[in-house]
């Protein structure tokens, strides 16, 4: 393999474009709601991204979307065109699972081509078309090992070669990358990216780490207990977060009691510390080290709850026990009880 | 399967070769009708006659013949007789005594008896009504290990009653009647023998230490120490063809035959007054599809052919008069002195409860 | 679609077995028309078969728990140790299977075996049983042992788990779907034993079914039946417990890395001894007395009962080696009907699992059972009802030829079935979810990743089916039968005459068959690595 693989950048197909729409959607699962009414919208071309705890029901929905689970009520459309009881292998809907299942039995270029001999592509074809995409996800060249060789990284490419290959209408991919070590994962962030502009297939991702949500979505779904909690684009859901749970995904402080004004969420930037005279005291019950910089856990008089501020100075270590000064922004806190 | 059949040679009694010689069989036939039937036969599993034998038939009479496997005799006849009226074969081979009577009241057969009635030999009867033909018969007879009878200066017994005699204590193995042919026949030739007083006697075999296995195989192979039974008794229940078959089937046999050393005597012998007759019938089923084939068939297994050849194929005696026995035959069976016999309508109305009795007194 | 699957399984299983059951029913409790139910009373007026009910219950019990005991050992070392000959031994440990009855009885009476355990004594009986059953547990549980490899053992011991907490609550729990299997499976076979305890129970040591059989043979239908029928609702019963135990076990496991296996050593050395030594004792020393007692004769060594084994004599129908042909080709059409319908049943059934809760629990588990009963029906009653039920036109099969293979089929499903079922829930979902969204159909999905993924436990079944086919198991079954001469009627008419050429020569006949299963069974498993190296 190549030490280093990364995602081709360039154009190499761009399938037509699909709008997915699913409204109403309940699914059970085992006697238990798993679904209770979901209706999301996924633009064509674009990247949605589902945002959600684990067990909120974000892997069925996929499931749901690519034809494996019969809902108990609840349409899905591609493109205007009702395709709720269409099967799954008709459906033109792309999954990558979370657990990948790659076919052992197969080698690289056996699971990648999988779809296109299913589709009826002769085999010349096939081969073509599979060293093409992967090229495209950065692995040339692999066709013939065993897929029990590869490292994790190379078998998360694979098992995205496999779902691209046929082209399908929609992608979707459970918790892509959810196996994989802080480094690759971001680079791969990163390169999914490029991919996703590019080929400019509608693609659905499920995940529960806000900061790949965000990276990779242009329309961000939150799914908590079975129920849409708010979409949006991704700056909007960040920024105004509709209720205490989604804030909580997204990584946000909320306090309960905001100097007399009820609940609101703190964004990060919400507070600072400030070295000079400020009006706002607080003292400094903790510090921990986080790298790049330094959290604070501050008691602030008229606040009941303490809070959490981020310095980049190394220096906050030392501060556990003093009183700091702190500065507002009041663009950055988000009031939660209108 | 598990039988031999039978038979036995009653040697001594039953030599008459030689006369009859050039009868004509009785198979050949004008009646084109049954040329190209089909005519299904259900055997047990012992059956068997030469290919050659079989074919000629086929040839002569344009029928094909196919054989229909049902078990042991027991086991087969019972299939007969819950298929009766819609056969699963046109003729049955291989019902004795034991089971005549029930076929009879079960009306099993279209009464045939084949056209060579008069040549079967005058021990041997029709049954009433005409109903089957008798083809074979073989006698079931306690066996002894001469070998092992000789090396301790023991005198082999001689009769029914030295089996329970303390003398040849543990020495005797039977097989169950309830699963075995001739272990039913050999309870039959006790009560043959002693009457009511059959439960007696088997109380005293009981006490005297028999040892029962459910198949002849085990009893001979398993327990019997004589010819080429692995065991450690020498008295079994067997055939009276039993001595002549471990001397034809000997690994020397065939060496022995060329070089004229066959030995004096088979390993094994026969104990005088124990033994009890099976004769083996053939009939035409009721509600056969091809009763004139059937007919052709039973003509057949009366014929010379046939007689002569089942000695050696299913080593029992031809019932046919004048059919030449085999010499291994004539040299090696032993002399079974009086053979039992029971009534057929006795053994069907009495032999359950025979079995069961049995049961009670020896299984406890 | 599932209903679909399962219904030629229940049809070929209703058709075959239940007909035919409830034909001898009929004709044994209504025999005026009028329905008389005076036997159940009689039968329940009867000591003497309260008795062999219950010598019947825990003599079965007994034969498990001592075959469980005998081969666990051997499943280890097969699953997690390399050796040389491991895949021929590995192949003939199903020999038995294929063994005639009366071989198998002369393997007890004559050999080594006889003076620990006599014919009669109720060690006879369970030492044959666990001879018998050896393979099921070994192959069975062997497999799924090998595919655990040593992920989960490394994991416990990690967490500080000794080696006896990791055999207990790692292995133990793990195995435990795959024990519950095969020895529900052997549990049955001992429970309807009939060859080997007739052979060997001595007279007084009966089964229900041998009960059945003498029933059977006095014409008493009326006790035949109720026996046949208490006999089917205590084989449901178990099967359906063990079915739902089983199915609550069952754990999703990946095949591990593929290197578990390492050479045998060091501390390993007293599970190896103690499999070995169970080895030899069990299978090994029964089947080299039947070895030995064809080349030894009254004068020594002997190669004559051999060198006539392609020579129809007197006594035989067919020259052995013709009824060894007729054999393995009965025996392969069983194999493949019972692979055909059993993999459908199994495919059916995984269905019906995964489709929902209604279907969940209850009715895979009935399916379950009522393709286990050929392995608990009375195969003597059953093969009574094939005579009568098949014998009305337009379908009188009674002695037609097919009627062997499919009985054969029949005997043959639950190991399959029993094989494949837990092998084809544990493969991934979402292998096959995989598979649907890249386009697969149902069918692709079955041909594309079921097959290929399932390539080895398919093997095993399909060694089994053939095999218990070869041994004629279903023999009993189909009571009228053509003539064809096969391996286990020629060994039979061998033994049914006196004589040391007849029985050397039957036991030439029972190590021909040995070596040539040996041989077909080990070209199955190498078709697709029977064992996992």
């Amino acid at each position: 393999m190549s030490s280093s693989p990364s995602i081709s950048f360039e154009a190499v197909y761009v399938t037509d474009a699909v709008r997915l729409d699913v409204a109403d959607l309940v699914v059970s699962l085992g006697g238990t709601e798993v679904l209770r009414g979901v209706s999301l919208s996924a633009p064509a071309s674009r990247t949605t991204a589902v945002l959600g705890p684990s067990g909120g029901g974000k892997s069925t929905l996929l499931r749901a979307v690519a034809g494996l689970v019969s809902p108990d009520s609840g349409v899905v459309r591609l493109n205007g065109d009702d395709v709720t009881t269409v099967a799954a292998h008709r459906r033109g809907v792309g999954l990558a699972f979370q657990d990948l299942a790659l076919f052992p039995h197969r080698d690289v270029a056996g699971n990648v081509g999988f779809g296109l001999r299913m589709s009826g592509v002769e085999s010349a074809e096939t081969a073509r078309r599979t060293a093409e995409v992967l090229e495209r996800v950065g692995l040339s060249g692999v066709e013939t090992r065993r897929v029990d060789t590869l490292s994790g990284g190379e078998a998360q490419r694979v098992a995205l070669a496999r779902a691209l290959a046929p082209r399908p209408g929609v992608l979707c991919l459970d918790e892509p990358l959810a196996a994989l070590d802080r480094v690759l994962h971001d680079r791969l962030v990163a390169e999914l990216h490029g991919l996703f502009t590019t080929i400019a297939t509608t693609v659905v991702l499920v995940t529960h780490d806000q900061r790949e949500a965000l990276a990779l979505a242009d329309h961000l779904v939150v799914l908590g207990d079975g129920r849409i909690l708010q979409a949006g684009p991704p700056q909007m859901v960040w920024e105004r977060p509709a209720s205490e749970e989604v804030a909580r995904f997204l990584g946000h402080q909320v306090v309960n009691d905001w100097r007399g004004t009820g609940r609101v969420v703190l964004r990060p930037g919400a507070l600072r510390i400030v070295d000079h005279a400020a009006p706002l005291r607080g003292r400094v019950l903790d510090a921990v080290f986080a790298g790049e910089h330094t959290t604070l856990t501050l008691a602030i008089g008229e606040i009941a709850e303490p809070v959490e501020v981020d310095v980049v100075d190394p220096a906050a270590l030392g501060w556990r026990g003093q009183d700091v000064g702190v500065t507002i922004d009041d663009e950055r806190i988000w009031p939660l009880d209108r | 399967m598990k039988r031999i059949l039978a038979l036995i040679l009653v040697a001594g009694a039953f030599i008459i070769s030689g006369c009859g010689s050039g009868v004509e069989t009785s198979t050949d036939t004008s009646n084109g009708q049954v040329a190209g039937t089909t005519l299904r036969v259900l055997t047990h599993d012992s059956f068997d006659l030469t290919p050659e034998v079989l074919a000629a038939f086929e040839e002569q009479t344009g029928i094909t013949v196919e054989l229909i496997a049902g078990g042991d005799a027991v086991a087969m006849v019972n299939q007969a007789i819950l298929t009766s009226g819609n056969p699963v074969a046109d003729v049955l081979f291989g019902i004795d005594d034991n089971q005549l009577s029930t076929a009879r009241e079960e009306g099993l057969f279209e009464p045939y008896v084949a056209v060579d009635r008069d040549r079967i030999r005058a021990d041997v009867a029709v049954p009433a009504g005409d109903i089957v033909t008798p083809v074979d018969l073989g006698d079931v007879c306690v066996n002894f290990d001469r070998t092992w009878f000789a090396e301790r200066g023991v005198a082999p017994p001689s009769g029914l009653e030295d089996l329970a005699d303390p003398a040849y204590a543990g020495l005797l193995v039977v097989q169950n009647p309830a699963t075995s042919s001739p272990g039913l026949a050999f309870l039959l030739a006790t009560v043959a023998a002693f009457g009511d007083g059959y439960g007696d006697f088997w109380q005293q075999l009981t006490d005297n230490g028999v040892v029962v296995s459910d198949g002849w195989e085990e009893a001979y192979y398993g327990e019997f120490s004589g010819g080429s039974g692995e065991g450690q008794r020498p008295l079994v229940v067997s055939y009276a063809t039993s001595p002549p078959a471990e001397v034809f089937y000997s690994e020397s046999y065939a060496a022995d035959l060329a070089a004229g050393t066959l030995p004096a005597e088979a390993p094994t012998g026969v104990v005088p007054g124990t033994c009890f007759r099976q004769v083996e019938y053939a009939g035409v089923l009721a509600g056969a599809s091809n009763p004139a084939g059937a007919q052709l068939f039973i003509n057949f297994l009366l014929s010379d052919s046939v007689q002569s050849d089942i000695p050696l194929t299913m080593f029992v005696n031809p019932v046919r008069s004048g059919v030449a026995l085999p010499e291994v035959f004539e040299r090696y069976a032993g002399s079974p002195g009086e053979v039992w016999s029971l009534p057929a309508q006795q053994i069907n109305a009495a032999r359950t409860n025979w079995v069961e009795e049995w049961r009670r007194i020896v299984l406890g | 679609m599932a209903l679909g699957l399962v219904a030629l399984p229940v049809a070929f299983v209703g058709l075959l077995l239940l007909w035919p059951l409830a034909v001898v029913v009929d004709r044994a409790l209504r025999p005026e028309g009028m329905l008389d139910l005076t036997p159940f009373a009689d039968v329940a007026a009867d000591p003497s078969l309260w008795g062999v009910i219950w010598f019947t219950t825990w003599q079965a019990l007994l034969s498990t728990l001592l075959t469980l005991v005998l081969a666990l050992p051997a499943a280890w070392l097969f699953a997690r140790n390399r050796f040389v000959g491991r895949n021929v031994l590995w192949a003939a440990l199903v020999v038995p299977f294929v063994l005639p009855t009366v071989v198998v009885a002369a393997a007890f009476t004559s050999g080594p075996s006889a003076a620990v355990a006599p014919r009669g004594t109720l060690w006879a009986v369970l030492l044959a049983h666990a001879f018998l059953n050896y393979a099921v547990v070994v192959r069975i549980v062997g497999v799924a042992w090998a595919d655990l490899g040593d992920r989960f053992a490394s994991a416990a011991a990690v967490l500080g788990a000794g080696r006896w907490q990791v055999a207990r609550r790692v292995t133990a729990p793990l195995l435990a779907p795959s024990i519950v299997a095969s020895a529900s499976v052997v549990y049955l076979f001992s429970f309807t034993s009939f060859g080997v305890v007739l052979l060997l129970g001595g007279s007084r040591l009966r089964t229900i079914e041998v009960e059945i059989y003498e029933r059977v043979r006095q014409l008493d239908l009326g006790t035949a039946a109720v026996l046949a029928i208490s006999q089917v609702v205590l084989v449901v019963g178990l099967v359906w417990v063990a079915g739902r135990w089983a199915q609550r076990w069952s754990v999703a496991l990946r095949p591990s890395d593929p290197s578990p296996s390492r050479r045998v050593s060091g501390a390993r050395r007293g599970a190896t001894v103690l499999a070995v030594v169970s080895m030899l004792l069990v299978i090994g020393l029964p089947l080299l007395t039947l070895v030995v007692r064809s080349i030894w004769g009254p004068d020594g060594w002997t190669w004559s009962y051999w060198s006539a084994l392609d020579e129809r004599r007197g006594v035989l129908q067919a020259a052995p080696l013709v009824a060894l042909m007729n054999s393995l080709a009965v025996g392969a059409l069983a194999a493949v009907i019972a692979m055909v319908v059993g993999g459908l049943a199994v495919a059916g059934i995984v269905t019906l699992e995964r489709s929902g809760p209604a279907w969940r629990v209850a009715r895979p588990a009935a399916f379950d059972a009522l393709l286990m009963l050929p392995l608990g029906a009375s195969a003597v009653t059953v093969g009574l009802g094939l005579l009568l039920a098949f014998g009305r036109p337009p379908i009188d099969l009674r002695s037609t030829v097919v009627l062997v293979p499919m009985a054969q089929a029949l005997v043959a499903l639950p190991f399959v079935i029993r094989v494949l079922l837990p092998a084809t829930r544990a493969v991934q979902l979402s292998m096959r979810e995989s598979a649907a969204v890249l386009g697969a159909s149902p069918w692709s999905v079955a041909r594309h990743i079921d097959l290929p993924l399932l390539a080895r436990p398919i093997a095993i079944a399909g060694g089994f089916a053939f095999a218990v086919a070869l041994g004629e198991f279903g023999a009993t079954l189909v009571v009228a039968r053509p003539n064809l001469p096969t391996l286990p009627l020629t060994v039979a008419r061998l033994l049914g005459q006196p004589g040391e050429i007849n029985r050397g020569q039957a036991m030439a006949v029972a190590t021909l068959l040995m070596i040539v299963t040996v041989g077909v069974v080990l070209t199955v498993d190498q078709l697709r690595g029977g064992l996992r190296d």
